[in-house]
């Protein structure tokens, strides 16, 4: 693989620099913070899917073994709606997820986080909550995601709630 | 090897009703394990066959489970009633489900095809019933108004999150109304529903959103109303009793005293009708009758208050004079006129 050297910012800011700030910010983030989701990655050799749509039945996703993984985590309000356009079978309806995870942990634990990925959240001991991955950051070059425009160092992740229908964990 | 030309297959054994017996089995239904008069509908009778028809009939199972459906109204409690045992941890319904929603604002019925009508609402015979009192046969009638036509809109939902989910709950649906229209039997009547249209609703137009499609089905109910508190049992006449009285007292026989002033003298006209032989007078005019002229007779009786008395014979006021003739033919009237002078 060609590689080419970064040498923005070189006069106050390096390489090392970057990973100290990283390393920082990973010793807040699982040391101090410690929220940490379960991320159930699809299997997409050995789930059973329909030809013509690609849909997988109930209970017939087959996902790569769960993996906790620390993460910045921002739980938006539910809504309260309704299915039916009358107002009739209300649904109060969770908020999206939208996670902050370093790629230097991600790179760590060898996976990668893909559109469609499965999150579960542990709200409480007995109650986990499941999401599906609605937006997996993979471009995370931009200002906010790097460190004074130097390289990207984290992702924002943002998941949906999904129907056990669909998805049911273990 | 062919099959010989109009070679039948299949040889339908069981009997099937055509015309008007096929007529007559569908109005037996209307009353079947009632009375003699048809069941009532109501709005309430067409939403429970309308819920009916869509577990049962369409009776949608996914993946080896039958989709539950539920029929929704403005009342919260009772939404959560219906769908608490198909929720999940958070309370929410699961999917997939169907939902039926019937519009509140039921129309004026087209199943007449918009024509006037009978107005008033008169009653029209709709059977007669045989009665037994334990004396006397008889019939009760039973009147029913026309039913009033209704349309009601019905809209069916199938929330899944399967593309093969509404695939099958689509099929079922189109091959249901194949033949344009769906009748279902409310109460026993036949009644027809017609898929107005079939829509979407899904959400899936935002990518950060919950994503589950949403199809919708208007079925419209070409239905009427028929209220058994408008039935009217009234008893039939059954038996016309006639009394016969005979009384010789019925006829009576009519007479006239005509006085002449000048010569003071003065004659009693007597008419015995028919059946009438014998007349009772009470005189209120002094006078001596001296002759008489009768027809029809044969013999003629005189008495003066009870007592018998002839020609000539004086009377006086308040006298009680009795004439009965002995009429030659029974068969026709007799005259008597008695001659006499004032006194």
């Amino acid at each position: 693989m060609r590689k080419v050297p970064i040498e923005r910012l070189n006069k106050f800011f390096s390489q090392d620099d970057f990973e100290l700030e990283i390393d920082f910010g990973r010793e807040w983030l699982e040391g101090d913070i410690n929220i940490k989701v379960i991320l159930y990655r699809v299997d997409r050799v050995d789930t059973t899917n329909d030809d013509i749509y690609g849909e997988a039945g109930k209970n017939e996703i087959r996902f790569k073994p769960p993996i906790e993984i620390p993460v910045s985590f921002n739980y938006a309000t539910p809504t309260n709606k309704s299915y039916n356009t009358d107002g009739s079978l209300r649904l109060l309806e969770r908020g999206n997820i939208t996670l902050g995870v370093y790629q230097d942990q991600l790179d760590e634990l060898g996976i990668d986080i893909n559109y469609g990925d499965y999150i579960a959240y542990p709200e409480t001991e007995t109650k986990i909550k499941y999401f599906t991955v609605s937006n997996d950051g993979k471009l995370f070059s931009d200002n906010t995601h790097t460190i004074g425009g130097y390289k990207g160092f984290y992702r924002s992740i943002t998941c949906v709630p999904t129907d056990l229908d669909e998805f049911n964990g273990m | 090897m062919g099959l010989p030309k109009n070679y039948r297959k299949y040889v339908n054994i069981t009997p099937h009703k055509q015309g008007f017996e096929q007529r007559q089995s569908i109005l037996d239904e209307i009353a079947d394990k009632g009375t003699y008069l048809p069941k009532g509908i109501l709005h309430e009778d067409m939403d429970s066959e309308m819920i009916n028809y869509v577990n049962n009939d369409i009776d949608l199972s996914l993946a080896g489970e039958k989709v539950p459906v539920l029929f929704l109204s403005a009342q919260r409690w009772a939404e959560f009633s219906k769908t608490w045992q198909f929720t999940d941890i958070d309370k929410n319904i699961k999917l997939p489900f169907i939902t039926i929603v019937r519009k509140p604002d039921a129309q004026q019925g087209t199943n007449y095809a918009g024509t006037f009508n009978i107005p008033g609402r008169p009653t029209f015979t709709y059977m007669k019933i045989p009665t037994w009192d334990g004396n006397r046969n008889g019939f009760d009638i039973y009147k029913i108004p026309q039913p009033v036509s209704v349309d009601i809109m019905y809209e069916v939902r199938l929330f899944c999150n399967r593309m093969r989910d509404l695939n099958f709950m689509n099929r079922k649906m189109l091959t249901s109304f194949s033949s344009l229209e769906k009748y279902v039997k409310v109460n026993g009547h036949p009644i027809p529903l017609i898929m107005d249209s079939i829509g979407d609703e899904s959400v899936i137009s935002n990518l950060d959103e919950r994503k589950y499609y949403v199809q919708l089905f208007t079925i419209k109910m070409l239905g009427y109303l028929l209220d058994e508190d408008d039935f009217i049992v009234t008893p039939a006449i059954n038996r016309a009793i006639n009394f016969f009285e005979v009384s010789q007292d019925l006829y009576k026989a009519t007479y006239q005293v005509k006085l002449d002033s000048n010569s003071e003298s003065l004659y009693l006209k007597t008419i015995f009708n028919i059946g009438v032989n014998s007349i009772n007078i009470l005189i209120d005019v002094n006078a001596t009758y001296i002759n008489y002229n009768a027809t029809n007779s044969n013999s003629i009786l005189f008495k003066k208050n009870g007592s018998i008395v002839t020609i000539p014979f004086s009377v006086n006021i308040g006298d009680e004079l009795y004439i009965k003739v002995n009429k030659t033919d029974v068969n026709q009237i007799s005259e008597v006129i008695i001659n006499g002078v004032t006194i």
